[in-house]
């Protein structure tokens, strides 16, 4: 087996197996069952597959275009991974615009877990990045992404998803940055029987603006589309969560949730919430849950008769409020380091 | 080892402006049980959440210290450090947050900082109170009151006292929701935690029933009606009133009961000229 760099192997933990670097000097790899090509060196079959899918994607946000240099990682089929894949991107430049496309052949199964290295975190940046997921026919993809940069980092993430017969997308996303983030997160169930799940948690801190947009599209019948989105706005920031479920006409039988839920901590924090559902279909089911709340007065006197302060039993209750999304993660040690970011950003004193 | 002393003089509190407590005057030592009687809607529960700090009721006037700390100075997070414990009648319910976390934060909050529990000590302390309790084994794991029928809450109210030792424990009808056997199961482990911690807690114990009482023997039995504390008696006062109802008592004061009181209270409406007047003044 081959070791991982030892600085690498810290930052994941003993356990991990499997990653992918890719940063200034290129691409590195370890161990991983990942082959990775630019657009222009894959085969033109692949190519024009490709850009057929790429041409479905939509992108309000950032106006890319799959160039030769958009990087295609593939997991080729009836590949099974257990162990988590690490994916780490390294950011050394000031501007970062990448696009990626992400590929599980059909029968595969994998993990995969997205990392950002920020080389100066005191440096102003813009990350610009613009992610396609593909899960080809009976394959089972998770993805988490969790991304806690520093004021100084300006974040625009776009991710898009392509679910095809019968296959499976997990999202676990989480936006613990303190600069200004925007993201879209847009999957489109395009075979019958595919299911996409989506859960996405944040916490806004300062003076920080944030705004998400989940979007399922289901575009067959048998599909299964559910967002969930959990945040918890502190100090004077502002929150908003778009949460949209499409049913295209001829998808019976097919079923979309969404729960969109944001708690409040501080006078001038704000937040919204516009849950929405596109439905042309009438054999369908399809729920939503939307609300902002403040903590309960009842709550906070239960716990700080416990000898909790005002800032601590918050604190205890936006965890707790993040904590079923938290659950979700199937990989102990993210789920870990997850906790332990939360618990930092929630105990942070005003 | 102290003998902590809770006294209250005086004390006069009012919810949304309506006085409940008229003079509340009581001292509690360690090592004592008290048990506060009366019927329902009389001030028992606004004592406790008055004492504890509840931000519900407003105090008027009158002192309570638990040892040097003047109690209703402090907020209620620093009330429980000064060694004030309330089992509530209603706890919350916080999803999201395990048991174990939620007592491992208090705990280390009445420890302070650089003096933080072990998790070993606490594992094996909350274990033991899990057991001691008859609590389900995966209590640790479940979520804060989250789903627990009313019966587990109130006997974990019974084991949060018993993680964090107060000086001064109010136990608010801790008896209601529960079955017999839970009702046997809280009653002996409140009278051990009493009698294993010697002089170093007393009790106050907020009940209807007489039959809590026989399993937590009290040393004094208070009558508590109409904001006040009009009798104070033994054991054999529970039984009497348990028996004989409050009728006697009220005779014997010379005191009406609270309901009738509030059911004669002389309601002033304000005349309505509304319609007529306007119609007037518009000479419609």
């Amino acid at each position: 087996m081959n070791m991982l760099p030892e600085q690498l192997q810290t930052y994941l933990g003993p356990d991990a197996q499997h990653a992918l670097v890719i940063g200034e000097e290129g691409l590195q790899f370890n161990n991983t069952p990942l082959t990775v090509n630019t657009l222009g060196d894959t085969t033109h079959t692949n190519q024009a597959y490709f850009q057929q899918v790429m041409q479905r994607t939509v992108q309000p946000l950032t106006t890319y275009r799959p160039a030769d240099d958009t990087l295609v990682i593939e997991l080729a089929a009836e590949v099974v991974v257990e162990q988590p894949l690490h994916v780490i991107y390294v950011h050394h430049e000031a501007v970062f615009r990448r696009h990626v496309l992400f590929v599980a052949q059909p029968f595969s199964e994998a993990k995969i877990i997205e990392h950002h290295i920020i080389a100066d975190a005191h440096q102003p940046m813009l990350i610009e990045q613009t992610l396609e997921v593909i899960v080809r026919d009976e394959a089972k993809l998770e993805y988490a992404s969790f991304d806690a940069f520093a004021e100084m980092a300006q974040l625009q993430m776009s991710r898009f998803g392509i679910v095809e017969r019968s296959a499976t997308l997990t999202w676990s996303l989480g936006s613990f940055s303190s600069g200004d983030t925007q993201t879209e997160n847009i999957t489109q169930l395009v075979g019958a029987g595919a299911t996409c799940q989506s859960t996405l948690m944040t916490i806004g801190m300062g003076e920080q603006k944030q705004t998400h947009l989940v979007r399922i599209d289901q575009l067959a019948p048998y599909t299964s589309g559910v967002i969930t989105n959990h945040g918890v706005m502190r100090e004077r920031s502002q929150g908003n969560f778009d949460g949209i479920g499409f049913i295209e006409k001829g998808a019976h039988q097919a079923n979309a949730q969404q729960e969109s839920r944001f708690m409040v901590l501080d006078d001038q924090a704000k937040a919204t919430t516009n849950p929405i559902l596109l439905i042309d279909e009438y054999d369908v089911t399809a729920g939503h849950a939307a609300s902002v709340g403040r903590v309960d007065e009842e709550t906070l006197y239960y716990l700080q008769s416990r000898g909790l302060s005002n800032h601590e039993a918050n604190a205890l209750v936006t965890l707790g409020f993040l904590m079923p999304l938290i659950e979700t993660v199937s990989d102990e040690r993210l789920r870990e380091k997850l906790l332990h970011v939360i618990e930092t950003k929630v105990s942070q004193h005003v | 080892m102290s003998q902590p002393k809770l006294e209250i003089t005086n004390l006069q509190a009012a919810v949304e402006d309506k006085t409940i407590l008229k003079g509340i005057n009581l001292t509690v030592r360690g090592g004592e049980i008290h048990a506060i009687m009366g019927p329902n809607g009389n001030g028992k529960s606004t004592l406790a959440g008055v004492l504890m700090g509840n931000p519900k009721y407003q105090v008027c006037s009158g002192t309570a210290t638990l040892d040097e700390a003047d109690l209703l100075a402090l907020p209620v997070d620093e009330r429980s450090k000064a060694g004030m414990f309330l089992a509530m009648q209603y706890p919350s319910e916080i999803g999201g947050v395990t048991n174990a976390d939620f007592l491992r934060s208090a705990v280390n909050a009445h420890r302070g900082e650089g003096n933080e529990i072990g998790l070993f000590p606490f594992v094996k302390k909350l274990n033991q109170s899990v057991k001691k309790l008859e609590m389900r084994e995966d209590l640790p794991h479940r979520y804060l009151n989250e789903g627990f029928s009313g019966g587990e809450k109130k006997r974990n109210e019974i084991l949060q006292m018993m993680m964090l030792e107060p000086k001064m424990a109010i136990l608010d009808e801790i008896d209601s929701g529960l079955d017999i056997d839970a009702l046997r199961i809280v009653g002996t482990n409140v009278t051990q935690l009493v009698k294993d911690r010697e002089q170093e807690m007393g009790v106050i114990l907020i009940t209807h029933y007489q039959r809590l009482l026989d399993y937590i023997q009290p040393d004094f039995v208070h009558v508590l009606i109409d904001g006040q504390i009009v009798k104070t008696g033994g054991p054999e006062l529970a039984k009497r009133l348990e028996e004989d109802g409050y009728d006697w008592l009220k005779e014997e004061l010379g005191l009406k009961s609270l309901t009738l009181e509030a059911d004669t209270e002389e309601t002033t409406r304000p005349a309505n000229i509304g319609a007529c007047g306007t119609r007037q003044k518009l000479g419609l």
